[in-house]
């Protein structure tokens, strides 16, 4: 009993992710195909990916808008100093780079917040600012492509029918769900968003976890930089504009509470499937693209809006 | 001087559980400064709350000129010229003095836009009348606190107040201040004005007061003039005679270790050097009033702010530029006052705040150990009784009381040689109380150092084996060997310096 009232809110967002499902289903019966299924999961785990890192730096209440720059500048490095590289200890060595280099710019967000006390909205915009400016300076207007078979596969390939990006995600989000359930940065994380101040009375190392969330969500950034470029098979200073944005919504519709130390795991799978599947379906649904920006825009408000309600009227 | 303005007769207020007024009576006379004394606790605020409209009283009536009034919000009694200057300002701190002074009640033109140059010239008439030389343009931000009230003094008079209460004014002035804020107050005496004046500081009630009233328990003990009582007996009145002195104790049990040890402490005008010991196995009583230093010092020990000057050594060990991590390590751990604020993740379970001092010492792998997190919980939840459906409850939803003991929980699961109390059951109703009081001594017995801060006079006194007294940052006496025969009088004393007279 207890534990149906303690995960309410986060059954009441998959009741609404159910209902969406099930509507898509009689409406369009191509909807629920494996194949199609299959695709809405592959789609969903790129903003999956970085939602997941940008859920960390919301639990400790802040916000990391510079994921999507990451990704840019770390796939133009991979391009610029690592598409040569035909052998897998290459393709290793470049992209233990991209990781490290992710890892730095979560550390930049992580200084500015942190040690600086910047407001982490303006402090994580700065940053990723200054990492699309790296970007374009470093290609020079070029965009590179033609990676080897190996890399491809990474974000483009799929292991017993299912998509490579799916796999890496559903690992991703196992390794995350253990670090905040079952060790004490997790704890930290959910203590230091919860209540800052209690945390520093409880000597819990404040700084040191907020470092800790920008720098994982740094490198998460950086692994879905990799995964982005293998499936794109490019690389170019202009992408993933908009993935920090649709990632900050994926964790908010899924309840990653923006006021700290509030949310799951599972909330976000729900938040980034939903988002995923307004706008699958209306594809199905063989609504015209111009106006499927738009109403994505009124199906997220009115899904939060009644997963808001139902929750308040059940507890 | 005789004509009375105000009269307060047999006010009863009730909370839940507590009649924090109980037939109070009290009345003004025109162009007086009449004293509201009192312990913390003792009513003054909810009296002055039900004057002006915060709260409503059950019973009892509000006579002003004569008539029967009933001020249903606090905007009622401002329109009948009460006004009320908070402890807190509330001032907005990025607007002018002006704007402030008005706020609200701007002068308008004709074009209905704010007519910017009366509100100045306005604003600079009240300061003058006030003899304060501040800029009327200047942003109340800038301004020291003695100014922040003079500017809430001219707000006061912009509404034409002819009461004015002002609660504790003078806790954050320095002498100078005073005494400028004191001629002040007789120049509106002059103009007519009748204050209420609360404050703890025995010696300026009688420099400033005409009338004094001392309220004990939600009661009116008595009204006396100024001029015909002693501090003596003042003190007695607040105190009362009646509350027994149990001490439970028998044996003091401290040792030879030593669990904490302060000297010469210094910071800013807070902690002017402060030294205090507490040894293993002793509870060491912080008396004073509330601003004194009590909580300060207890803050500077733990790192939370920093000191200026001054050693500190935590269990034997001394500690350069103390922070809670450092504290913990050395053993040390801090019951805060304020346990929304500083003790616990409110929107957490409550197994999860219960390792929440403690996960490096509890886990140190870095991985936890679900189950025994729900142990530990479980454990201190029968020991402590914590009144809860289950540990995986949110600690919002506990009462106050059982929120403090799962504060409790996580600091006892930690293992600490030295615990600082502060104000350990403020807000907790009389069971719970109880319970805590015999954990502190537990503690004790087991060889625990601890420095209890407390208000309740009646628990410093029935806990403590040594008492330290602060006033004004610094500590002003020590009860070596608290007896049957220490009263609550010798501690009050000098608590506000009714002593030094």
């Amino acid at each position: 009993m207890s534990a149906i009232k303690k995960h309410l809110d986060t059954l009441s967002r998959l009741a609404v992710l159910i209902v969406m499902f099930v509507l898509l289903v009689l409406v369009s019966p191509s909807f629920g195909t494996l194949t199609n299924i299959l695709n809405v999961l592959r789609v969903s785990s790129l903003t999956l990916i970085i939602a997941t890192g940008i859920a960390l730096c919301m639990l400790v209440s802040g916000i990391d808008l510079s994921p999507g720059a990451t990704i840019a500048l770390t796939s133009i490095l991979f391009g610029r100093y690592f598409q040569m590289g035909h052998s897998t200890g290459e393709m290793v060595f470049g992209i233990a780079g991209i990781l490290a280099v992710s890892a730095v710019i979560g550390a930049a967000n992580g200084f500015c917040v942190a040690k600086l006390s910047l407001p982490p909205f303006l402090a994580t915009y700065g940053i990723q600012q200054i990492v699309r400016g790296l970007a374009y300076l470093l290609t020079n207007g070029l965009v590179y492509s033609g990676f080897t078979e190996q890399f491809k596969f990474i974000g483009g390939g799929s292991i017993l029918g299912i998509h490579t990006p799916i796999i890496f995600a559903a690992i991703l989000l196992i390794i995350v769900g253990f670090l905040l359930n079952k060790t004490t940065l997790g704890r930290r994380i959910y203590a230091v968003g919860s209540n800052r101040e209690s945390a520093r009375y409880s000597g819990i190392n404040v700084t040191g976890t907020l470092m800790m969330s920008y720098i994982l969500s740094g490198l998460i950034a950086g692994f879905a930089g990799i995964v982005y470029t293998s499936r794109l098979n490019c690389a170019e200073p202009t992408i993933g504009a908009e993935f920090a944005q649709q990632a900050i919504a994926a964790a908010a519709i899924g309840g990653i509470s923006f006021k700290g130390g509030h949310g799951n795991v599972f909330g976000i799978i729900i938040g980034a499937l939903m988002l995923t599947l307004i706008t699958n379906g209306m594809t199905l649904l063989g609504i015209d693209s111009d106006w499927q920006v738009g109403a994505t825009g009124v199906i997220i408000i009115l899904a939060v809006l009644i997963d808001r309600n139902t929750a308040k009227k059940k507890v | 001087m005789s004509d009375v303005i105000l009269e307060l007769r047999n006010i009863c207020k009730e909370f839940p559980g507590v009649k924090a007024l109980d037939n109070v009576s009290f009345d003004l006379r025109k162009g007086e400064v009449h004293v509201l004394l009192g312990e913390n606790g003792a009513g003054k605020s909810t009296l002055m709350k039900v004057l002006t409209g915060v709260y409503h009283p059950n019973s009892g009536e509000i006579v002003l000129h004569g008539n029967k009034v009933s001020f249903q919000t606090p905007r009622d009694a401002q329109l009948a010229r009460i006004a009320i200057i908070f402890q807190e300002f509330n001032l907005a701190p990025n607007l002018t003095v002006a704007q402030n002074i008005f706020l609200g009640r701007e002068p308008k033109a004709r074009s209905g836009l704010i007519d910017r140059a009366k509100m100045v010239r306005d604003a600079q008439e009240i300061l003058d009348f006030l003899k304060v030389k501040i800029d009327p343009n200047a942003k109340v931000e800038t301004l020291g606190v003695a100014h922040q009230q003079l500017v809430e003094v001219a707000k006061a008079l912009s509404i034409d107040s002819e009461i004015l209460i002002m609660d504790e004014p003078t806790a954050t002035l320095s002498e100078n201040e005073i005494s400028a804020l004191f001629d002040t107050i007789r120049n509106l005496q002059k103009r007519g004005v009748s204050i209420i004046y609360i404050s703890h500081r025995m010696q300026e009630l009688k420099v400033i007061g005409n009338r004094i009233t001392v309220l004990r328990d939600g009661q009116t003990v008595g009204t006396c003039e100024a001029s015909e009582v002693t501090l003596d007996e003042l003190i007695r009145m607040m105190v009362g005679r009646e509350i027994s002195k149990v001490r439970t104790r028998t044996e003091n049990t401290a040792r030879e270790e030593t669990a904490l040890e302060v000297s010469h402490l210094s910071q800013g005008n807070k902690l002017k050097d402060v030294s205090i010991r507490v040894q293993r196995g002793e509870i060491v009583g912080l008396a004073g009033l509330v601003g004194s230093g009590r909580t300060e010092l207890a803050q500077a020990v733990y790192g939370i702010t920093r000191r200026d000057s001054g050693d500190i050594s935590i269990c034997g060990e001394p500690i350069q530029n103390p922070t809670p991590i450092k504290c913990i390590q050395r053993r040390m751990g801090f019951i805060s006052e304020d346990r929304k604020e500083c003790g616990l993740a409110l929107n957490l379970p409550i197994r999860v705040n219960v390792t929440h001092a403690g996960l490096k010492s509890i886990f140190p792998g870095g991985i936890v150990d679900v189950r025994r997190e729900r142990k530990l919980a479980e454990d201190y939840r029968a020991k402590l009784r914590i009144v809860t459906p289950d540990v995986e409850r949110n600690v919002v939803n506990l009462s106050g009381g059982n929120q403090q003991k799962v504060v409790l929980a996580k600091w006892l699961s930690t293992d600490s040689a030295f615990l600082v109390f502060d104000e350990p059951t403020r807000g907790i109703d009389v069971g719970a109380k109880e319970e805590i009081h015999n954990l502190i001594r537990d503690l004790a017995v087991n060889g625990v150092g601890i420095l209890m801060i407390s208000s309740d006079l009646p628990e410093i006194l029935t806990l403590s084996d040594r008492i330290y007294v602060m006033r004004e940052g610094r500590i002003v006496h020590e009860i070596e060997q608290v007896t049957s025969e220490t009263t609550q009088e010798e501690i009050i004393a000098y608590a506000t310096g009714g002593a030094e007279q």
